[in-house]
């Protein structure tokens, strides 16, 4: 376990030096990310001069559900910047130069390369989340629930990672299904009892919203039940064996890039 | 004109060759719509009556018919050319035996069409599992002006979008603009909430940048009752952009072209 | 005990058969139609510790599919591989510690940083005393001599150079095994008889057992003297390679220097013309009348210089592929 922490820190370094290098991409990044924050949180404030309410959540509520699901969506995008580069790594064969080393498969395509203008982000998110909560009186159980299913969030969003990653061993056409997976994850906005029908339950079950986003953010106001919780993290286990299984199975059909 | 048709007859048929790539781009629109769609019907179904000038019905079609007039203006190879000049391709494509700008125009017919017929299928294909209660514009008057708006949206978005690929002379960046462009055009196209229920002096601000023609000016537009006023406004700016874009393309094709050439490829 | 053992090794891949046509491309985009191929068919050897092994073939053969199999990068789809006293695709930590793998072309190094970085990245994966990595990186880098190099970012370096660098951080860890996959493709003359050099050298020095793919026959004579010959996945050759030569080669090649010129007519009644450019001649005659033919040029032709010689290993090799086909 050290030793990985180790190697993480030093794969981490190696990528921020990197990063550093494109500094005109790399601002312009940041600048639309932000951009994008704000001008959404715009629109809730516009949507909410109409409505005094949607879905039975408040304007305050909706906030906070907008920013879990920027949380889970930065720390993931931070995390698992690596999976973005995979597919390259594989049509060149360099990811038999990983698979060669006596660390875990995964280890390196899936936590190799977090991204440093993520973390740069996340900051201003962290402060508006605060400034948000702030008024709203929340007991410090749900707040050590939250980060709990935070977690919880990440671990499923490893897996579908996983589950990618699995593809590009496979195949080659994960960049479709990352971006698909970020699109659908975009619902994840607002809560995800305004879907209806397949959407909700596409939501549910497949790509598991409710859990992810819009449970942490009920149990912020206090609305939670052992059985809500339980079936959380049960999803992840779940969810997070299966897709390791994926894994496994991916690398006996790897097939490598002819020399 | 025969060119032309050849041209985007060729054009669609790239696009069944890299069919994976365009169904998943598909996905990904009826994606977003799916999103809007739920939020509103969600906002709209606890009220009795409407929001902001919005019933249901007004909302959804606005959100429906707006997707496919989205589709069908932001449906454009423009941004090839970026690459075009980037990679020194651009002496290649300018050798061509029809005139640039008719290989241009081609190309961008040939993925209109493409997409227009899959937006309408879709469209199709929503409105018989989810039942929208959407309207249907019967008067000729107002699908008059809903056409022209279309028109001149289409003509707007394609100089737009060829502005920001001709960019490619000067830097090799070009990824930076588009990227900041679709950061805006998510808020203020109007695919998520309409620009009119933005408050006063931000209806002002948005409804004076192009963002808001892509969609929110179209659309608007069919669902009827626009005022005069708004109508008159609205094409106007349409219009001012249309002739600035124009001018800026043109002086920035004449300008790029001489800078590549000096670089002797 | 052998350290490599392998026994009726198979590897089959699935190749897509692509259709032509609209119609075929619509029928394909339904009904995927595939090819079985056996890359490696029924591989069977051993191998012994401190061993320097060739594996020779033509593209496609099977050879970098076989030491993918024993590395652990690929799984097979039948027969057994152990290495080490390990199965290579359960990629046990203590077994990829003691292998290494170097493809030619192919680099483990961070572009843009200097190289000793990755020797920093690997010594913490391989968990390396900082005492052994002393000795090792300062024993390597002397050897190989790029003391100078090892700050500059990698991108800077030269292609020799780079290639050094790769094995240091290949052999940081002190491999019991070492895979070399065409390791000197691409190389300049100079360059590739160094690496074969280095890599006799460290043969002999570290008793490390080594198995290399090669192209260039140059590698083969000067470093293995067991060679494995694999065409279209199946072992057609395991022995010494003086032995190939001597038992698959029914001619010899004499060189003759001559004193005057002699046509193409008459040499053609010795043997084979191989080479005829005053003052020197080469011939291909069969190997059981060597000595028959050698003493009737000597006494019909005028010869200054007469040399006898094993045909080259081109194309012995040649011959046997072409034998067995």
């Amino acid at each position: 376990m050290k030793r990985y922490s180790k190697i993480w820190i030093m794969l981490s370094l190696i990528s921020l030096q990197n990063s550093f290098a494109g500094r005109f991409g790399a601002i312009v990044f940041v600048i639309g990310k932000l951009i994008r924050f704000g001008m959404f949180f715009l629109l809730l404030a516009v949507l909410f001069n109409s409505t005094k309410a949607l879905a039975g959540f408040t304007r305050e509520q909706i906030f906070v559900v907008f920013l879990t699901y920027t949380l889970v969506d930065s720390i993931s995008q931070l995390l698992f910047r690596e999976v973005y580069r995979f597919r390259g790594r594989v049509v060149t064969g360099d990811f038999d130069l990983d698979l060669i080393k006596p660390l875990n498969s995964l280890f390196r395509p899936l936590l190799g390369g977090i991204d440093v203008l993520d973390a740069i982000t996340l900051l201003p998110y962290l402060i508006v989340f605060v400034q948000i909560t702030r008024g709203m009186q929340i007991q410090p159980l749900s707040v050590a629930l939250f980060i709990l299913l935070l977690l919880n969030a990440l671990f499923i969003s490893a897996g579908f990672h996983i589950i990618v990653l699995s593809l590009g061993v496979v195949t080659s056409e994960i960049d479709h299904a990352i971006l698909i997976y970020r699109d659908i994850f975009q619902m994840g906005r607002f809560p995800t009892s305004i879907y209806t029908g397949l959407v909700r339950n596409v939501l549910t079950f497949v790509v598991p919203l409710t859990i992810m986003i819009t449970v942490p953010a009920k149990v912020l106001f206090g609305l939670y039940s052992l059985q809500t919780l339980l079936a959380a993290f049960a999803t992840s286990l779940i969810f997070l064996l299966v897709s390791l299984r994926l894994w496994q199975y991916a690398l006996q059909k790897y097939t490598s890039a002819s020399s | 004109m025969n060119k032309i048709l050849i041209i985007a007859q060729n054009t669609a048929q790239e696009t069944a060759a890299y069919r994976l790539n365009f169904v998943l781009w598909r996905a990904r629109s009826v994606i977003r719509y799916l999103l809007s769609y739920f939020l509103w019907t969600a906002i709209l179904s606890g009220v009795a009556g409407a929001v902001g000038g919005y019933s249901r019905a007004q909302m959804l079609t606005y959100l429906t018919f707006g997707y496919i007039v989205m589709t069908f203006v932001l449906a454009t190879r423009t941004q090839d050319l970026g690459g075009e000049i980037n990679e020194g391709k651009l002496s290649n494509a300018l050798l061509r035996p029809q005139s640039f700008f008719q290989y241009l125009i081609g190309r961008e017919i040939g993925d209109k069409v493409v997409n227009l017929v899959f937006s309408v299928a879709e469209v199709g294909l929503l409105l018989f599992i989810l039942h929208p209660p959407v309207l249907f514009q019967s008067n000729p008057e107002v699908l008059l002006l809903t056409l022209l708006a279309v028109i001149g949206s289409t003509i707007m978005y394609f100089l737009l979008s060829l502005l920001m690929s001709l960019i490619a002379f000067w830097t090799n960046d070009i990824w930076a603009v588009r990227f900041l462009f679709f950061m805006c055009l998510e808020f203020m196209s109007g695919s998520l909430i309409p620009i009119d229920l933005f408050p006063g002096i931000w209806r002002s601000i948005v409804l004076s940048t192009p963002f808001p023609y892509v969609m929110f000016f179209p659309a608007k537009i069919y669902l009827g009752g626009m005022s005069v006023s708004d109508l008159r406004q609205g094409f106007m700016v349409l219009s001012i952009w249309i002739i600035g874009l124009s001018l800026l393309a043109y002086v920035a094709w004449r300008r790029g072209l001489k800078s590549y050439g000096a670089d002797g490829r | 005990m052998s350290i490599i053992s392998v026994k009726d090794l198979t590897k089959t891949f699935k190749v897509p058969q692509k259709q032509s046509g609209f119609g075929g491309a619509l029928h394909s985009f339904f009904r995927r139609e595939y090819n079985t191929v056996s890359a490696v068919d029924g591989v069977s050897f051993e191998i012994d510790k401190g061993e320097l092994i060739g594996f020779i073939g033509p593209n496609g053969a099977g050879k970098t599919t076989t030491l993918k199999m024993l590395s652990g990068l690929l799984f097979p789809s039948s027969g057994k591989v152990d290495v080490l006293g390990f199965t290579p695709f359960d990629r046990k930590k203590e077994f990829l510690k003691q292998i290494s793998l170097v493809m030619g072309q192919k680099n483990q190094l961070w572009w843009d940083l200097p190289a000793i970085d990755t020797f920093l990245l690997n010594k913490a994966i391989y968990e390396i005393s900082d005492a052994q990595y002393k000795k090792t990186t300062t024993e390597l880098i002397d050897l190989l001599d790029v003391s100078k190099q090892l700050e500059t970012p990698v991108r800077k370096l030269s292609l020799g150079q780079r290639m050094k660098m790769e094995l240091i951080a290949a052999l940081l860890h002190q491999p019991k095994v070492l895979f070399l996959d065409e390791p000197t493709i691409g190389l300049d003359v100079v360059m590739q008889q160094n690496l074969r050099d280095f890599i006799k050298a460290y043969n002999q020095k570290e008793e490390a057992t080594i198995l290399l793919t090669s192209h260039y026959m140059g590698d083969v004579k000067q470093l293995c003297k067991r060679v494995i010959l694999i065409d279209h996945g199946h072992i057609i050759f395991d022995g010494q390679l003086d032995t190939l030569i001597k038992k698959h080669t029914k001619t010899k090649h004499l060189t003759l220097t001559l004193e005057s010129k002699v046509s193409d007519q008459t040499l053609s009644k010795y043997g084979k013309i191989i080479d005829n450019e005053f003052p020197k001649v080469t011939l291909s005659i069969p190997r059981s009348s060597t000595k028959h033919i050698a003493a009737q040029i000597l006494e019909e032709l005028p010869v200054e210089d007469i040399d006898i010689a094993e045909s080259t290993i081109e194309e012995v090799i040649r011959e046997v592929f072409s034998e067995k086909r």
